[in-house]
């Protein structure tokens, strides 16, 4: 157990040591980087899109039951915007990726490790955190603001478009009220979790992978356990900032 | 390593015969200034390109693979290139790598 | 000697003084000492689990000792003054039990990326190069191959065309014979002699194949249990009458305690 920490001190400090010279002309790793972005982008945008369109449509659908009976069915807008940006937004982006990028991370790493491909780098001289573990911070850093942002704006779109359609209200109005309801502040909040949220899928997701021994079944083992491990630090996290916006304002 | 010293090595070019004799040793640092070396000959001369490596301590696989690079340079012109002698060293790793045939050893 | 194998073009000798190594505080290596001599081939032999693997990572740089000092060519290995590691590894060739070519790049990538990575040279030499080396080892049709796509004696001449893509002074093979048919088996002892004449390098061989040992052995270096059970030339090993060595070049079954009977 000691050691598999003595493990995650010794990624952490190999990262910080990439952030001295962060950009590379070196093909392989420009190659990686960029097979990163496809990967974690492109790939994971229907399923964001998916998912978040129908928690926008399941979040106007349960806060209508519960406004109307107050009176209050225009606040859905403001609710579902609210949830959304703030909070439903980055997690679901970050469960989402957990389970697709920070898996795959695990397994990659995972299997080049029993198959010394990473020892090989290593005695070519060539640092395997940075080879490896760098083109995927790099790639999520960027990856999982922009797709967060469009997790706000598909679940933001669905929830609008639910309104208007089957609740009955003004589809221009729920627009105009979702965008002069929601400040920059709320969307930057997000954002911030996001970012949280990615370093801690790659460091988790790659710390389990470098952490395989000999035997193809610990491939299988080390990802389970970097999802659930990138799960419940998720959930942490989105506590701990949640709690810091509120006792800041 | 651009940063990294060159391995000395000298030339010598008779124009004239159209041929050269390299001494020294070649290996990473030094043969891509080898080559430009080589190619820069072979504008002023013409016909078969003759060099003369007896004086070549070692020669690594860059080494090797600049001299293949000036034989399609030249064949590309219908031109040839031979080596006429060559050290042990260097003769060891022709026959190895079995290209000494296209350099007619 | 000294420098030289680090600028030019020497081979180094690989020294273990005192070394022992092991995993989380369990000891697998006791007090090794042994001299690899240069430009020779020196063969670590062994039972599984004698501790051989672990030697060959402790000479790569991959596991510090505990205690002892582990010198390639005078240069302490995992002392933080003198030469780095770094430039040591760059005059150092490896071929991986299974080759261990990065499965994400095709054949001719992997051997070319050592070059890319610490050469200025241009892309013309790099692929000159890289055709070079691959046909070394017989492979040159197989350069846009992935290597899940050749079978395990191609990964390894693969692998050995990666190990020698920077033309290393000392070249470390972990059980290169394995898994392989007598004849690949044959031919890749075969190829390592003439390239260690030809590159004049140290060589380091892990193995328990005896008939390639006698092949290509100069030095022999026997581990049993973590410790060095016996160390010198092939007919010094042939001849020896250690109970250990006998047993294990003659391939008898270790004596076990006979079944007692209940009563």
């Amino acid at each position: 157990m000691t050691g598999d920490f003595e493990r995650f001190i010794w990624l952490v400090n190999r990262l910080l040591g990439c952030l001295r010279h962060p950009f590379t002309r070196k093909p392989y790793m420009r190659w990686q980087t960029w097979r990163h972005f496809a990967w974690i982008g492109a790939d994971s945008l229907p399923i964001v899109s998916v998912i978040a369109s129908c928690t926008g449509i399941i979040l106007a659908l349960q806060s209508a039951a519960q406004l109307e009976k107050v009176g209050a069915l225009s606040y859905v807008a403001n609710l579902v915007g609210i949830s959304i940006v703030m909070e439903l937004g980055p997690l679901l982006t970050a469960l989402i990726l957990a389970g697709r990028a920070g898996a795959a991370f695990t397994a990659e790493i995972a299997t080049m490790k029993i198959s010394e491909e990473i020892d090989a780098l290593e005695v070519m001289g060539l640092d395997s955190v940075r080879y490896l573990v760098w083109p995927k911070c790099v790639a999520m850093f960027l990856m999982m603001p922009l797709l967060t942002l469009w997790a706000d704006f598909t679940g933001i779109m669905a929830g609008g478009l639910f309104s208007t359609f089957v609740l009955g209200l003004s589809g221009p109005g729920y627009y105009e009220q979702t965008a002069s309801f929601i400040s920059m502040r709320n969307l930057f909040s997000g954002l911030i979790k996001s970012f949280a949220f990615g370093l801690a899928i790659t460091l988790i997701g790659c710390w389990q992978g470098f952490l395989a021994r000999e035997g193809a079944l610990d491939v299988g083992t080390r990802t389970t356990r970097s999802v659930v491990q990138s799960i419940f630090l998720i959930v942490l996290l989105d506590l701990f900032f949640t709690a810091l916006t509120y006792m800041v304002t | 390593m651009s940063d990294e010293q060159q391995t000395p090595w000298t030339a010598t070019a008779d124009q004239a015969a159209g041929s050269a004799r390299i001494e020294g040793e070649l290996d990473f640092t030094n043969s891509l200034a080898v080559r430009d070396w080589l190619k820069d000959l072979c504008a002023q001369t013409t016909g078969e390109l003759k060099l003369d490596l007896e004086g070549l301590r070692y020669i690594d696989s860059s080494g090797l693979a600049i001299l293949i690079e000036i034989r399609k340079f030249l064949a590309a012109k219908q031109r040839g290139i031979r080596i006429l002698k060559v050290s042990s060293q260097v003769s060891k790793l022709f026959s190895l790598t079995q290209i000494g045939e296209l350099f007619g050893i | 000697m000294g420098e030289d194998w680090l600028t030019g073009h020497g081979a180094p000798d690989v020294t273990l003084e005192g070394v022992n190594a092991g995993y989380n505080h369990r000891l697998i290596l006791q007090d090794i000492n042994t001299v690899l001599p240069q430009g020779r081939i020196s063969v670590i032999l062994g039972g599984s689990g004698g501790g051989k693997s672990t030697l060959l990572k402790t000479i790569l740089g991959l596991l510090p000792p505990s205690s002892g000092r582990v010198l390639i060519g005078g240069e302490d290995l995992y002392s933080p003054e003198g030469a780095s590691l770094r430039d040591i590894r760059r005059r150092m060739g490896v071929l991986f039990q299974d080759g261990a070519l990065l499965g994400s790049l095709p054949l001719g990538e992997n051997v070319a990326l050592p070059l890319r990575e610490h050469t200025s040279l241009d892309e013309e030499t790099i692929e000159t190069v890289v055709a070079l080396k691959l046909r070394l080892v017989g492979l040159e049709q197989f350069s846009g191959y992935f290597p899940a796509e050749l079978s395990g004696g191609m990964r390894k001449r693969a692998g050995l065309a990666r190990a020698l893509a920077m033309d290393p002074r000392i070249l470390l093979c972990d059980e290169p014979t394995s898994g392989l048919d007598p004849i690949t088996a044959a031919d890749l002892d075969q190829m390592i002699l003439e390239l260690k004449e030809a590159f004049n390098m140290t060589v380091v061989v892990v193995s328990h194949d005896m008939q390639s040992v006698y092949r290509i052995a100069d030095n022999v270096v026997m581990l049993n249990k973590g410790r060095t059970v016996f160390q010198g030339g092939v007919q010094a090993l042939r001849e020896s009458a250690d109970p250990f060595l006998r047993q294990f070049l003659d391939r008898q079954p270790s004596k076990r305690q006979p079944v007692r009977e209940k009563q």
